[in-house]
């Protein structure tokens, strides 16, 4: 576990590539990509039609996110369906980190910001590949006056996204580290269940869930 | 730690566009055709069953009727069969009555000939015999005329005796 004061300093530069810093954040994402496609090529090997306890996990990820697309974006936007699984996986993988002892990329802003506008664009580009120019008029609905404020309101989402994801996952460290600093024995273990591993989860399921009904707002609602 | 790291920033957009390619490629896209080709199968596989069931009810519907046809059929043969052996019979019978009547007729008839037959011998003998008997008697010849009336008066007197 990392004590306090690390965990308030923020992400350490590990090493740097033409004078480029490349932070803790970026290396642990790393790992995480590295397991996943390590995950991903082993658990999808020699699919069968009567399917084995591998395959049967293979399964249910993918036909679960599947159905938590289609249910909540609509069966036409089934083909979201790769793109929120990756978003999950990765926070997810991302937030759990922490019960290994690394400290979790997502409790640094630059991270989750950069999936936030990754979000922010995804919404604006496939709003305006569905929609057209009517979108961008639909910025000065209901009255001309509004346009400030809607606008504010589309540039708040990446932000949102982002500082929700950082501070819950940060605080959930900084709450660890202290825990850890005070009953090293135990009770550390029990906190870690909730908050690295329940609250990774709920964070990565309420980024994509807010993902997924902010796209589906921008692109396919006809006001 | 609240402070915009850039580099940080860019490496991380790059890492979740290219870790959406490699997942979509190795992962997402494998399987998901996969559990559609076999969500297919299944389908054709149940469609197919529900063909052969319908198949199989149909012919074994046909064969009933071609069994209940048969059956018929068969009965229809011998009924034939019987009917027209009793017609045969009957005929069989019949002709052998016939012919039994016609045997029967032709013995009468041979019968009745032989009768005429023996009755004129019979009566060319007697008459012979009674000339004889009568020139015997008479010791002499008679005239012509003598001679047919006592053959006459005896062949009657014979007739009256056979009757």
């Amino acid at each position: 576990m990392s004590s306090l004061d690390e965990v308030l300093e923020g992400a350490k530069t590990v090493f740097t590539v033409f004078g480029l810093p490349i932070t803790e954040s970026v290396v642990n994402t790393w790992l995480v990509m590295a397991v996943l496609i390590i995950l991903a090529i082993v658990l999808r090997r020699n699919l069968q039609m009567y399917p084995d306890k591998r395959q049967n996990i293979v399964e249910i990820i993918v036909e679960g996110l599947t159905g938590l697309v289609t249910s909540t974006m609509g069966p036409k936007n089934k083909n979201f369906t790769p793109f929120i699984g990756t978003v999950f996986l990765l926070i997810a993988f991302s937030n759990i980190l922490g019960i290994f002892g690394l400290r979790s990329p997502t409790a640094d802003f630059s991270v989750t910001f950069a999936y936030g506008i990754v979000t922010f664009f995804c919404i604006h580009f496939f709003a305006l590949k569905a929609k057209g120019w009517s979108y961008i008029k639909g910025f000065g609905q209901p009255f001309i006056f509004l346009l400030p404020i809607n606008i504010i309101g589309e540039v708040a989402k990446p932000f949102s996204l982002g500082m929700r994801l950082f501070g819950n996952l940060l605080g959930g460290s900084v709450i660890m580290a202290m825990i850890s600093g005070a009953i090293a024995i135990f009770v550390p273990a029990v906190a870690s269940i909730y908050f690295d591993l329940f609250s990774g989860f709920l964070q990565s399921f309420i980024f994509i869930m807010l993902t997924m009904v902010f796209i589906t707002i921008a692109k396919d609602d006809d006001d | 730690m609240l402070n915009l790291d850039p580099v940080t920033f860019i490496i991380m957009i790059v890492n979740l566009i290219v870790l959406y390619i490699l997942l979509r490629w190795l992962f997402f896209k494998p399987v998901n055709n996969f559990l559609e080709k076999r969500r297919q199968k299944v389908h054709d596989d149940l469609d197919n069953a529900q063909r052969d069931r319908e198949e199989a009810q149909r012919l074994l519907e046909e064969h009933r009727q071609l069994v209940a046809e048969n059956k018929q059929e068969a009965a229809k043969i011998i009924d034939n069969a019987v009917r027209q052996a009793d017609m045969r019979k009957e005929e069989i019978i019949a002709q052998a009555g016939q012919e039994a009547a016609a045997m029967l007729e032709r013995a009468k008839a041979e019968i009745a000939q032989e009768q005429v037959k023996v009755m004129e011998e019979l009566r060319a003998d007697i008459s012979n015999l009674a000339v004889a008997v009568a020139e015997k008697m008479l010791a002499r010849n008679l005239t012509a005329q003598d001679q047919e009336a006592i053959f006459t008066a005896v062949l009657e007197e014979l007739e009256s005796h056979a009757n």
